[in-house]
């Protein structure tokens, strides 16, 4: 499953590979800090600033994405990738489909 | 099985509160890759590779590996990297307390992103920052390792004006704002919207009952490269063939050639480096020639300034970019009415090959 990119428009094409794969670090960062701060061992200074400063990076891709157009572009990386990875983690986890393909490949 | 759940990514549907709908509940299987990646960070990775790569039967380069990925609250949960993870949080403790830049009754105007020049102590740089402006202050901080690049109170400021800065290595240009405080050097600043921070520090000015000037003599100082060059006759853009240093052949580089009452130099914009020097009375002449400028630039009219000293192959070559004939012509004839009397009546250049 290839992520497409639109040829006629390179440009949008990287910025929006590129900030799909900052959006999902930012993501993964997320859920790491909400873990740091729900663990109890942060401060309540540091989890303040950890929560602005999230806030901030949130506020930096939004405005990028506004000013580059790049809200369906980067929705679009982000579903191919995400389909990417759905396929991959079925082939490798799903018993049924196994079965499916080992009928496949004895017919 | 480990079947991977997700929250809805909330695309599929807007469900408002109070709504009456039965409730399903509903195995959502699809994986996205955030969900893997904090699978992988929560749980943690360990991967431990002993590799030795072999040529012709004889083992040429090794490596051992071992890493452990997880996110830190899972590290430090199995006691790795726990004493780094509390360095880290106190040397943060210690840096960050950026209060809030206002002092006591002050009122924040405008903010927004920004940077400094930077022209002391031997170090020029743009330094990154968020310029504040309060109804007393005019400030750039740096949030990490915090730091004011500048502050000025409202009232010392003389003059302002809107000025275009090149972009270094480009033939671009940006905005800037330059101001001139009544104590202390002019400042250069580029900012996000330098238009809308021009009108509200003249806003706030004017509400303090002063007008600031436009312009200063200290702007064209800013404006100009270095201050020795002065009595500047002529001052262009132009591109000046810069000779083969240690490693790299002749380059073609952007600056300005200045003509003075009695010298012709050649200001690189990148750092405002003199690279060209020549006294009008060692110059022999200036003419307009078409050369092959080898690579992409190809045929096009270069200005040639031939000096003592120099044989013609190393004449000092300029050229502007788009080609213009005529400005460089302009040139010529400004180098060489500027020459003193007797080298004037001298043969421009010599003619390549006789």
């Amino acid at each position: 499953m290839p992520i497409c990119i639109d040829e006629g428009n390179v440009k949008q094409g990287v910025l929006g590979l590129v900030m799909a794969l900052l959006e999902i670090i930012r993501d993964g960062l997320r859920h790491q800090a909400m873990r740091r701060m729900e663990s109890g061992s942060l401060t309540d200074a540091e989890i303040e600033r950890l929560g602005q400063a999230l806030l901030d990076l949130d506020e930096a891709i939004e405005e990028i994405k506004k000013e580059h157009g790049l809200a369906h572009v980067v929705a679009d990386v982000r579903a191919s990738l995400d389909d990417i990875v759905d396929d991959a983690l079925d082939q490798i986890i799903n018993p049924q489909r196994w079965a499916r393909e080992a009928q496949a490949q004895r017919a | 099985m480990a079947a991977i759940s997700s929250w809805g990514t909330d695309a599929d549907g807007t469900l408002a509160w109070g709504d009456c709908l039965p409730v399903e509940p509903v195995l959502h299987r699809r994986a996205t890759l955030v969900d893997l990646l904090d699978r992988v960070l929560d749980r943690g990775v360990v991967l431990q590779a002993d590799v030795v790569i072999t040529l012709a039967g004889v083992p040429l380069v090794g490596a051992s590996l071992r890493l452990a990925l997880a996110g830190m609250e899972t590290m430090t949960r199995y006691g790795v990297l726990t004493d780094w993870d509390q360095r880290i949080r106190q040397a943060a403790q210690g840096t960050a307390t950026v209060a809030s830049p206002l002092a006591a009754g002050e009122s924040l105007l405008m903010t927004m992103p920004g940077s400094y020049w930077h022209s002391r102590d031997n170090w020029k740089a743009w330094r990154p920052g968020t310029i504040y402006l309060t109804d007393r202050h005019l400030l750039v901080l740096r949030k990490n390792q915090p730091e004011a690049l500048l502050e000025v109170a409202l009232g010392d400021i003389q003059a302002l004006g809107l000025h275009h800065g090149a972009l270094a290595g480009t033939d671009s240009e940006l905005p800037e704002l330059w101001l001139w405080p009544a104590t202390g050097e002019p400042a250069r600043l580029r900012a996000r919207d330098p238009e809308a921070l021009k009108q509200a520090l003249a806003a706030a000015a004017s509400q303090q009952g002063r007008v600031l000037t436009e312009s200063h003599p200290s702007f064209t100082e800013l404006a100009g490269p270095a201050a020795e060059v002065t009595d500047v006759v002529v001052d262009e853009v132009m591109w000046y063939r810069v000779p083969a240093g240690r490693a790299l052949g002749p380059t073609w580089r952007r600056g300005r050639l200045l003509l003075t009452t009695d010298r012709l130099c050649w200001v690189y914009s990148f750092d405002d480096r003199v690279l060209f020097e020549a006294r009008l009375a060692d110059l022999t002449g200036a003419a307009v020639e078409v050369r092959d400028l080898d690579g992409l630039v190809g045929r096009r009219p270069v200005l040639v300034v031939s000096h003592n000293g120099s044989a013609h192959h190393d004449a000092a070559l300029f050229c502007t970019a788009p080609p213009d004939a005529e400005a460089l012509a302009a040139w010529a004839e400004a180098i060489r009415s500027a020459l003193p009397e007797p080298q004037r009546t001298s043969p421009a250049v010599p003619v390549p090959g006789a």
